[in-house]
């Protein structure tokens, strides 16, 4: 086993995450398994019931299982999470390789680039650009992908400034290789380790940014069940069926622990000088 | 000094023009006309080609954009489409309520999240550490939303302490400040303690105790110091955060700030409005940074060197 792994697996909370991020993702798997009932089927006697055997969380307005739709809901809370984070670390690395690895004008441009997308909230951002393109699914996804790729970008660059002057980068310059090779080959791989706590502490705050543009009404578009929009139509009945509100809420905040709970672990892990104290 | 921040300045002009092609921009990525999207299928021929021609769509987009700024420069941010009333005067009307609650908000999140972190840090794995530390972790992992409907719950609708939205009473800014503050103050207390535990191992802590002063004065006036300086840049990273969560803040509490105006303005797309808005809250961050890297300075004046 890898070093990393088996001190990660001495980090308590870390497991923790683990089993969490696990448990979510079996549980998006075997959704059709696992909900009792279906997640859009409307039972209109049943409108708005507390928790019972039939429904173990109540159910919503349509008279549709609460516990069903957060199960299955687990797929897209997953999909928006993992959707979001590659599209903004492809594209946050790629710029971050060139910016690095050609310093110049090509630096300059894509950190004043940086410093532009700094200078918007991402939520504020994402809203405008989702309404212009219009709410659904594939919009917020593609939307916070794009607006999320700095972090990566200014990281990256960084970590290629100080790899550029080794003596292995140097060796492997005198050698011929070309700058594509240097990039992929040995530029790459020593910069990937921070990169991955990056992206295991974007997975939340992204499943976070995804649910609340849901919460708004931006996102997927129902009768999915996304979490976020389960929470906002609960909103109009949080004196009667409070459950409708507080369970979704429940789900996005284990997952969100579970990935920092990992984030934590990893960075601790793979970068010492972070550790905590 | 004066050198820095003029310098800084400058450097802000080239941001500042990224952040008004990107304004500008969001209009233009909808698909199709948009005018008609502006005024919906069911508009005149007449209405389209009048919001054309108020809004110059007819011309070549670099036009458009050198015009749009040009009037931006001097205030003008056009009229919304919903209710004709200029931009720039709904802002003046809803800005007020969002500096008020973001303020609050960000002042609530130093107070707790520095206490809380110079006591966890001080008091290193006592049930007090424990305790604040398990709070900053459910802090940062609950979605505001949902501790925004949380507290309308139980101190809102089964309690009845506090008022539920609105704006104008004292009562009314708890509950919104602290749903808004929840997740900063929770940063803020892991970086304090962080910070405060690097420093009080420093030779210069040595020397102060050493010297025999109280460790009272030695916390807070040579550890305390030295621990704010990653605080500082901390606080100007997470001002996006503030007002993107105001967003949503002032939305479930209708708390009439720019955030529920831009939240109102987003399915009638109301252009206009949008725009006016993410300038704005752009601009804010800028000058917000500015103000942090200008406050660095002052604390850690090897920057000014750099």
């Amino acid at each position: 086993m890898p070093k990393f792994l088996k001190d990660l697996g001495r980090n308590k909370l870390a497991i923790i995450g683990i089993i969490i991020v696990i448990t979510i993702i079996l549980t998006a798997i075997f959704a059709p398994y696992l909900a009792p009932n279906s997640y859009r089927e409307q039972d209109l006697r049943a409108r708005l019931s507390p928790p019972s055997s039939d429904y173990p969380l109540g159910t919503d307005a349509l008279g549709r299982c609460v516990l069903s739709r957060i199960i299955y809901g687990s797929r897209i809370a997953l999909a928006y999470g993992i959707v979001i984070v590659s599209i903004s670390a492809a594209a946050g690395i790629t710029l971050g390789l060139l910016a690095g690895f050609f310093g110049g004008y090509v630096d300059s441009i894509i950190m004043r680039l940086v410093d532009i997308t700094l200078s918007f909230p991402v939520l504020v951002l994402a809203l405008a650009i989702v309404s212009a393109l219009g709410p659904g699914l594939y919009n917020v996804m593609f939307v916070l992908g794009i607006v999320g790729w700095s972090t990566y970008a200014r990281l990256v660059r960084g970590q290629v400034l100080s790899v550029r002057e080794t003596d292995y980068v140097m060796a492997a310059r005198a050698l011929g290789a070309s700058n594509f090779r240097m990039i992929v080959f040995h530029v790459l791989p020593n910069v990937i380790g921070p990169v991955i706590v990056v992206a295991t502490l974007h997975f939340p705050s992204a499943l976070i940014a995804a649910s609340a543009l849901s919460f708004l009404g931006m996102g997927a578009q129902p009768p999915l069940p996304c979490w976020g929009a389960i929470l906002a139509d609960g909103r109009a009945y949080l004196r009667r069926a409070h459950w409708i509100a507080t369970f979704p809420g429940v789900a996005i905040m284990l997952t969100v622990l579970g990935f920092n709970f990992i984030g934590d672990g990893l960075r601790d892990v793979l970068d010492p000088r972070l550790r905590k104290r | 000094m004066l050198t820095f921040i003029i310098r800084r300045f400058f450097t802000m002009i080239p941001i500042l023009i990224g952040v008004t092609l990107i304004t500008f921009s969001i209009m233009h990525l909808s698909e199709g006309d948009p005018a008609r999207i502006m005024l919906g299928l069911m508009a005149s021929e007449e209405a389209i080609a009048h919001i054309r021609q108020v809004h110059g769509l007819d011309l070549p987009l670099h036009i458009q954009y050198f015009r749009w700024l040009g009037r931006i420069i001097t205030g003008d941010f056009g009229r919304s489409i919903q209710s004709r009333r200029p931009v720039i005067e709904m802002i003046r009307d809803r800005l007020p309520a969002t500096l008020e609650l973001t303020i609050t908000a960000m002042v609530l999140a130093l107070l707790v999240g520095i206490t809380a972190g110079i006591i966890s840090a001080v008091r290193q794995y006592s049930w007090l550490d424990y305790s604040s530390m398990t709070f900053a972790l459910f802090g940062v992992s609950m979605p505001p939303f949902w501790l925004g409907l949380m507290m309308m719950l139980i101190f809102g609708v089964r309690l009845g302490w506090l008022p539920i939205s609105g704006r104008g009473d004292l009562n009314q800014l708890i509950m919104p400040a602290i749903v808004l503050s929840t997740a900063q103050m929770a940063i803020i207390a892991r970086l304090v303690r962080s910070s405060m535990l690097e420093v009080i191992r420093q030779d210069y802590i040595l020397t102060a105790r050493s010297k025999g002063l109280a460790e009272r004065i030695v916390i807070y006036k040579h550890a305390l110091k030295n621990a704010m300086i990653p605080v500082v840049t901390m606080v100007a990273l997470q001002l996006p955060f503030l007002f993107g969560g105001a967003v949503i803040t002032e939305t479930i509490f209708s708390w009439p700030g720019m955030g529920r105006m831009l939240v109102g303005s987003l399915f009638e797309r109301d252009f206009p409005v949008i725009q006016g808005t993410v300038l704005i809250i752009a601009i804010i961050v800028m000058f917000a940074n500015l103000l942090a890297d200008i406050v660095y300075a002052i604390v850690d004046p090897r920057i000014r060197f750099d």
